[in-house]
């Protein structure tokens, strides 16, 4: 109700201040539009400033390089700025629609320049959008990794809001979020389990990827169906100038890339490579049975670009991965596929389009060879899924998005059957799962004045439930009373919502800026995971008439100034948010081929609130970041921890992370990151009974002690090999270290009982890594 | 089904070098409350209802006993005040004659006790179901190296009964002598899985002889030696109940475990523990030469 009366509040004062702006438009404004990209690969930009030296003002690139800006005909003075790149400055006179494209080169390693320039590059202080971090392939390289292998996942974990689910793990969670709750994007197709090898190691190959936005809150109105984030990863296009490859050999996994035109300047292709060898290790295993084990990972990422002209352009892209595990009477294997087809079209100077045909699959299987209870498990979810996104450069003053996406849903949460004539276990069918989740959504970003910027947009979601499907009925003790079978094709049952997106920008001087905002999201998918670390076992499951769709309302207010001619950038962002009908599991529950999985579901609700701060610079030779966040979350569910309040499994009071980097010469270059946490909460007993001979356990409440807390600190060295004259070929080695110090951080803390005094208990702490040194040696030409 | 995951994700984790240490924790510390832990089936012989008190989790003494309880077992027809055995406090005795009659329910009162201190007497109470047992047809033993550990298995050949919802746990004997001795030793199994099919050779308990780690254990079967393999018809309650006792005594990883919690109970009044009822077969195998050669090869 609350959020309903702000959000018309907003409107309102819209309306009121209609008369507020600026020069009055004039009908008869021009356009300047086209294509910003890298002069050297044609990667498009995403982001880059479109600036008016006269007007005072611009406009940015959007997702696929597009830019567009209508001004009154006249002679005007145009930078093109891009963080890295040098800015390029034009002098244009414009009486009728321009359409110029323009290249953008990478600024040369050098100490004595010092990479700023000026006011344009104060975006963070300008842009509405706030609860947004970004990253590129090279920020993430410079940050030391886990046996050497660099991770656009594990260095969004090093930013304020943001922490892994355990040590190690790909699954993280964002302001005090659960890790369901991330929508990962790669090209613009969801990821469902981002995470190979247990979640060691995140899906996204570096050498891959252009750009990682990862938004906090204040998710675009064009985003929907996840509550607390959105990570939006771009892959790269391919260069459309010449051939060009790179690559690395580490220890445990090596990559290639190659990528190049097709038809120069029309048309480019790109495919990555990454394959593990981890099972070489395993001949030195302790464990007899490790050793004739076979354990891999490999992933693929392919794109294609084409340039049918300038108005045209269409992408193909695709990810296959898969993690396979073998030994001598088991086997699993599991992965992910995503396949997407986009066609970019710009109906006129105003209006760019995108549309999209997204398919996107998990799966994996399990089983055994063992004779006599042989069995093979498998389980399925696939998406198909159409998107369509507008931008509408109205006026210089406002600039409108628009689209709608609907997906399909066809999940099939688990198969498990017997083979053999003397198999013991008959099939086990649970009943598949389908379901339409539809976004239709409407935003404008409006300038008002010099100093306040607003962005407000309405989405409207839903999903329906469809057949073929099976609900179970329960009743108050979740025990089952009835079953209602649907047939193929039937529309049984729908969820609808609106979630309104507004937020506004103060500039107060140059530098600084105040911003606030307010967002509602809804979530219809969940993951059935019992554990704080996600599984690749974890099945999704759709809301359905048993359970509803988890709602979330967020409040942010951040306060952004930038020193030093913009290189450094501060923020302190404070946020509150607020969610209905989360989801937790009752004690013990079975969750792994049930067909009743519902009536291990309980139902309740959730808040998190808390403080980031962080402090970004680059220098002529230091650059990196410090973050600090406090926060906390809760839950309270009826019938967990007898109604009372207890702490998310995600939550951690303090998190501190540094990254730093210090160029030692023009070869070399020295990163080290220190990363703190308060240690996560867990549930220890306070009792114990012995019954049929074991010591149980007691416990009274849910996540009241709290494991030790975690450090550690990794360093890197890269050093990159001379260049010769004439020689395509660069290399660079990187020698890293993970937990230098070897703190015995702990991954769990459980208690048994002692082997010899039946009476006594133990505490026990596991911990995993400890100084893990790596070597890689990376390459391109 | 759960071990299977379990021993494959587990042999995963290996190859990442995880260490485990003791620790010292200081822990908090609930009110006490009344624990029984109490087993009547359908054999011929004196069971018994073990009454205590629950202590910190720390404490490294048996939990003291509750002594001078009023305990009564009764079914549909008759019913029996329990003496408590005058050389082991705690322990209530239901004596060989009180038979168990399929198809009963049999319920356990307590009473005269006051745990709390508050000077307000209690009571508490249980009950189960005693169903009729699935006969076992045969057992044989197989030689397993393949898990990291070298032991026996335990094959089982029994037809599950297609019309009835059964769950079952299994223990071993190694001549008379229990050796899963505790409900987290036990197997278990729900026929959800493989209702109403026959039963040919599964393996369904095991005698490890050596550990994954090279260690012998106390067991290593000689010609002549008597396998002995007990299948007990339980009922659903307590089969979530060893369920949960094995997930609560077993390793924790915060990959594939969930917050703790209280293991199920069927007393009433915030009593902990379990009242189980259940039948029983058994079938044994003489160890024989041919058996042993399975190994020895």
């Amino acid at each position: 109700m609350y959020k309903k009366i702000v959000f018309i509040v907003f409107i309102i004062s819209f309306i009121n201040t209609k008369g507020y702006s600026v020069p009055p438009v004039l009908s008869d404004n021009v356009v300047l539009s086209g294509y910003i990209k890298d002069g050297q690969n044609g990667e498009l930009l995403i982001g880059a400033t479109v600036y008016f030296k006269e007007l005072k003002t611009g406009t940015i690139s959007n997702l696929y390089g597009f830019y567009s800006f209508s001004v009154e005909p006249g002679k005007y003075t145009i930078e093109y700025v891009y963080m890295g790149f040098k800015t390029v400055t034009r002098e244009l006179e414009i009486n009728t629609d321009v359409s110029l494209n323009i290249e953008l080169f990478q600024e040369t390693e050098s100490l004595q320049e010092v990479v700023v320039s000026g006011k344009k590059l104060d975006a963070n202080v300008r842009d509405p959008q706030m609860s947004v971090q970004k990253l590129q392939s090279k920020d993430v390289k410079s940050v030391p990794a886990l046996m050497g292998e660099v991770d656009v996942i594990k260095v969004l974990q090093l930013m304020p809001g943001v922490q892994a689910t355990s040590e190690g793990a790909s699954g993280f969670s964002v302001r005090g979020g659960n890790p369901d709750q991330n929508l990962i994007l790669l090209d613009e197709a969801i990821v469902y389990n981002a995470g190979h090898m247990l979640g060691f190691f995140s899906v996204f190959n570096n050498d891959a990827i252009k750009d990682v936005k990862l938004y906090k809150g204040d998710v675009p109105a064009s985003s929907g169906g996840r509550l607390s984030s959105l990570v939006d990863v771009r892959m790269n296009d391919g260069s459309n100038k010449k051939i060009e490859a790179k690559g690395g050999i580490g220890l445990i996994s090596s990559r290639l890339t190659l990528e190049g035109p097709i038809i120069k300047d029309k048309t480019s292709f790109i495919v990555s490579g990454r394959r593990t060898y981890a099972d070489l290790f395993l001949p030195l295993a302790s464990d007899e049975g490790a050793k004739d084990s076979k354990l891999f990972f490999y992933d693929v990422n392919a794109k294609l670009k084409h340039v049918i002209n300038n108005n045209n352009r269409l992408y193909l892209s695709t990810y296959m991965g898969r993690d396979v595990f073998k030994d001598v009477n088991s086997k699993m294997d599991f992965g992910n596929q995503t396949y997407t087809l986009r066609w970019n079209h710009v109906y006129n100077p105003k209006l760019f389009s995108n549309i999209t045909f997204i398919g996107s699959k998990y799966d994996y299987k399990l089983g055994t060879n063992e004779e006599a209870s042989e069995f093979t498990w498998k389980s399925r979810l696939r998406d198909y899924s159409l998107k369509l996104d507008y931008n509408y450069y109205l006026n210089p003053n406002n600039t409108l998005s628009f689209g709608l996406q609907s997906i399909y849903h066809t999940i099939k949460p688990g198969t498990a059957q017997g083979e053999g004539d003397d198999a013991l276990f008959s099939k086990v069918d649970v009943p598949d799962s389908n379901g339409l989740e539809h976004g239709v959504y409407i935003s404008n970003s409006q300038k008002f004045g010099s100093r306040l910027n607003v962005k407000y947009g309405l989405r409207l979601s839903g999903l329906q439930n469809i057949g073929k499907g099976t609900i179970f009925r329960f009743d108050d003790d979740y025990d089952v009373v009835g079953e209602d079978k649907y047939g193929s094709g039937e529309l049984f049952n729908s969820y609808w919502g609106l979630e309104p997106r507004v937020g506004a920008s103060y500039i107060l001087n140059n530098t600084t800026s105040l911003k606030s905002s307010y967002s509602r999201t809804r979530q219809y998918i969940h993951l059935a995971t019992n554990s704080t670390s996600t599984t690749p076992l974890d099945v999704w499951f759709m809301s359905s008439p048993n359970i509803k769709p988890q709602v979330c309302d967020q409040f942010s207010v951040g306060l952004f100034k930038n020193f030093a001619d913009n290189t450094v950038e501060t923020s302190v962002e404070t946020f509150y948010k607020d969610m209905d009908n989360s989801i937790d599991f009752k004690d013990h529950p079975d969750l792994l081929l049930n067909d009743k999985m519902e009536g291990e579901v309980r139902t309740g609700e959730s808040w998190a609130y808390g403080v980031e701060l962080l402090v970004k610079f680059r220098k002529e030779r230091f650059s990196g970041w410090l973050g600090y966040t406090w926060s906390k979350s809760w839950r309270k569910f009826d019938e967990i921890n007898n109604g009372e309040k207890y702490l998310s499994p995600y939550n951690h009071d303090h998190d501190i992370s540094v990254v730093l980097n210090h160029k030692l010469g023009k070869r070399s270059q020295l990163s080290l990151n220190w990363v703190y946490f308060s240690g996560a909460p867990f549930t220890a007993p306070n009792g114990r009974m012995f019954v049929g001979g074991d010591i149980i356990p007691l416990y009274s409440k849910r996540n009241e002690e709290q494991l030790p807390d975690y450090h550690r600190m990794d360093l890197s060295f890269t050093i990159k090999n001379k260049k010769k004259e004439g020689r395509k070929w660069e290399g660079e080695w990187n020698f890293a270290v993970y937990n230098l110090y070897g703190r015995k951080n702990a991954w769990s803390i459980y208690f048994e009982q002692d082997e010899d005094d039946p009476y006594k208990s133990t505490a026990q702490k596991t911990y995993l890594f400890q100084f893990v040194p790596s070597v890689t040696y990376n390459f391109k030409f | 089904m759960r071990s299977i995951i379990i021993n494959i994700l587990l042999l995963v984790c290996v190859v990442f070098v995880s260490c485990t240490e003791e620790i010292t924790m200081d822990l908090k510390s609930g009110e006490p409350v009344l624990v029984v832990d109490a087993a009547f089936t359908d054999e011929v012989r004196d069971h018994e209802v073990i009454l205590s008190v629950s202590s910190e989790f720390f404490s490294n003494v048996p939990n003291p006993p509750v002594s001078g309880a009023t305990v009564i077992l009764r079914d549909e027809m008759k019913q029996l005040e329990l003496d408590e055995d005058a050389g082991r406090p705690g322990f209530y005795i239901i004596p060989a004659d009180f038979r168990g009659i399929y198809g009963q329910v049999y319920t356990l009162d307590i009473s005269g006790v006051d745990i709390d201190g508050d000077g307000v007497v209690e009571s508490y109470s249980a009950s189960n179901v005693l169903y009729e047992p699935t006969k076992i047809d045969k057992i044989s033993l197989s030689w397993d190296v393949a898990h990291g550990d070298k032991n026996w298995n335990v094959l089982l050949y029994s037809k599950d009964n297609p019309d009835k919802e059964d769950f079952y746990a299994f223990s071993v004997y190694l001549n008379n002598e229990l050796i899963s001795d505790k409900i987290s030793e036990l197997e278990y199994a729900w026929d959800r899985y493989f209702n109403g099919n026959d039963v040919n050779g599964v393996s369904v308990q095991q005698i490890i002889e050596e550990e994954s780690d090279g260690e012998e254990t106390e067991y290593h079967l000689k010609e002549g030696d008597w396998v002995k393999l007990e299948m007990q018809t339980i009922n659903k309650d307590y089969y979530h109940f060893i369920d949960a006792v094995q997930e609560e005594t077993g390793i924790q990883v915060p990959l594939f475990s969930g917050p703790p919690a209280n293991v199920p109970g069927n007393i009433s009044n915030g009593a902990k523990g379990f009242f189980r009822v259940y039948s029983v077969d058994r079938d044994s195998i003489r160890v024989t030469k041919e058996i042993l050669d399975l190994r020895d090869e």
